[in-house]
């Protein structure tokens, strides 16, 4: 059985990070288990074919090159090449536009308000339309809250998104309850972990100091869960599912993470188990 | 909203019973509300190149001519990108009946071309 998850474009910063780390978590239970585990540049342009099954899970950085990404999905899926998640899921999951049309099927999204470029006008208006003068900003497409802003009336918007963009309510919950994140894997939920920020921040991502430890959902979150993967309306083999608590406490969709998310194996009660039987289960079935 | 409070009772209904928290699809077959807001290069992977592409004033149609049906995707410009607005079906000869346009969809889909 071979299978390749696909690593960062080394030209990209990302492949700086700790990329190298996490893929260990992955492609040693699988090499346990009797895989031939290889990691290829998502760039690279080789022959992906040969392997049963191809999984971009470490292509961090994608985001940087969004018309290469694109092309390069579209040529996998004319070559045949057997990606999982599907190639039309690693296609609009790249564009957090995602969320609107998740929204009109069911699933519980935050108000969002999508525009060209972030500009106190547009920042006034969305104020005016959600009823509340705490707001965030982040770009369409983007990453580890990247040129992600929190704003308030007066501050300035030059550390915000720079092109097209989403501006959402402030959510405070997240500074006391951080965000919690499901992992689910082959059609099932696996696991779950809770990042809270650092005092004083209100990104969660380990690279700001974000405090991350496993977690049980509560019966709202995980019915939240339910009704956002119902909405996707297409088999996945991994999702995470990235909720906080809303204006009215309810649980919100901030990401569903379809193309790289990080597992978290290490949280995982059965140390990347379920992730082995349903990666190997899909590469035999592929 | 009520399609939201549907959702919900059943993903709890299928909490209360012990079963997966998400009862995925076994197979995928694209429907006109999964294809809204697609760019066209999503839209590629699903239906494959289409028959025909007439570039209108602020957007597109799309036509895909198969033995059952003729397809219409109707695209609209967002900013830089062409995303789907809509879709609709037509008979291939005048005088037939209207088909479903999700029956044509899926048509389109199993024979891509």
């Amino acid at each position: 059985m071979r299978i390749a998850i696909l690593t960062p474009d080394p030209a990209d910063p990302a492949r700086e990070s700790r990329w190298d780390q996490v893929f260990a978590r992955m492609a040693d239970p699988l090499t346990a288990a009797g895989a031939q585990v290889d990691g290829p540049a998502w760039t690279d342009g080789g022959d992906l074919t040969g392997y049963d099954l191809v999984l971009p899970l470490k292509v961090w950085g994608y985001h940087r090159a969004g018309d290469r990404w694109a092309g390069q999905v579209s040529a996998w899926e004319a070559a045949g090449v057997r990606v999982q998640n599907p190639a039309s899921v690693l296609l609009w999951n790249a564009d957090k536009g995602y969320l609107g049309r998740l929204a009109e099927r069911g699933a519980p999204v935050p108000s969002t308000l999508y525009v060209d470029r972030v500009t106190p006008e547009a920042m006034a208006g969305a104020a005016a339309s959600f009823g509340t003068e705490r707001l965030v900003a982040k770009p369409r497409v983007s990453a580890s809250a990247y040129q992600t802003l929190r704003w308030s009336p007066g501050e300035p918007l030059d550390t915000g998104p720079q092109g097209p963009a989403l501006i959402q309510p402030y959510l405070p919950a997240i500074e006391q309850h951080g965000e919690l994140s499901m992992f689910f894997l082959g059609g099932a939920y696996s696991h779950a972990v809770r990042k809270v920020p650092r005092s004083g921040d209100f990104r969660v991502q380990p690279e700001y100091e974000g405090v991350i430890n496993a977690a049980d959902p509560s019966p709202d979150e995980q019915a939240a869960a339910a009704a956002i993967l119902a909405a996707v309306q297409e088999p996945l083999l991994y999702a995470r599912v990235d909720l906080v608590r809303g204006l009215d406490d309810r649980p919100v969709l901030m990401e569903l993470e379809l193309v790289e998310p990080d597992l978290y194996l290490g949280h995982a009660p059965d140390r990347g188990r379920r992730f082995v039987e349903a990666v190997l289960d899909r590469a035999k079935s592929a | 909203m009520c399609a939201n409070r549907r959702a919900w009772s059943l993903a709890a209904a299928l909490l209360l019973v012990g079963a997966p928290a998400w009862a995925q699809p076994a197979k995928h077959t694209p429907t006109v509300p999964l294809l809204i807001g697609a760019g066209e290069a999503e839209a590629v992977i699903r239906l494959g190149r289409p028959d025909i592409a007439r570039r209108e004033a602020g957007g597109a149609v799309w036509t895909y001519r198969r033995p059952s049906c003729a397809l219409f995707l109707y695209l609209r410009a967002q900013g830089p990108d062409l995303r789907v607005t809509g879709a609709a079906a037509g008979p291939r000869r005048r005088g037939q009946p209207a088909p479903d346009t999700n029956a044509c969809l899926a048509a389109v889909a199993a024979d891509k071309r």
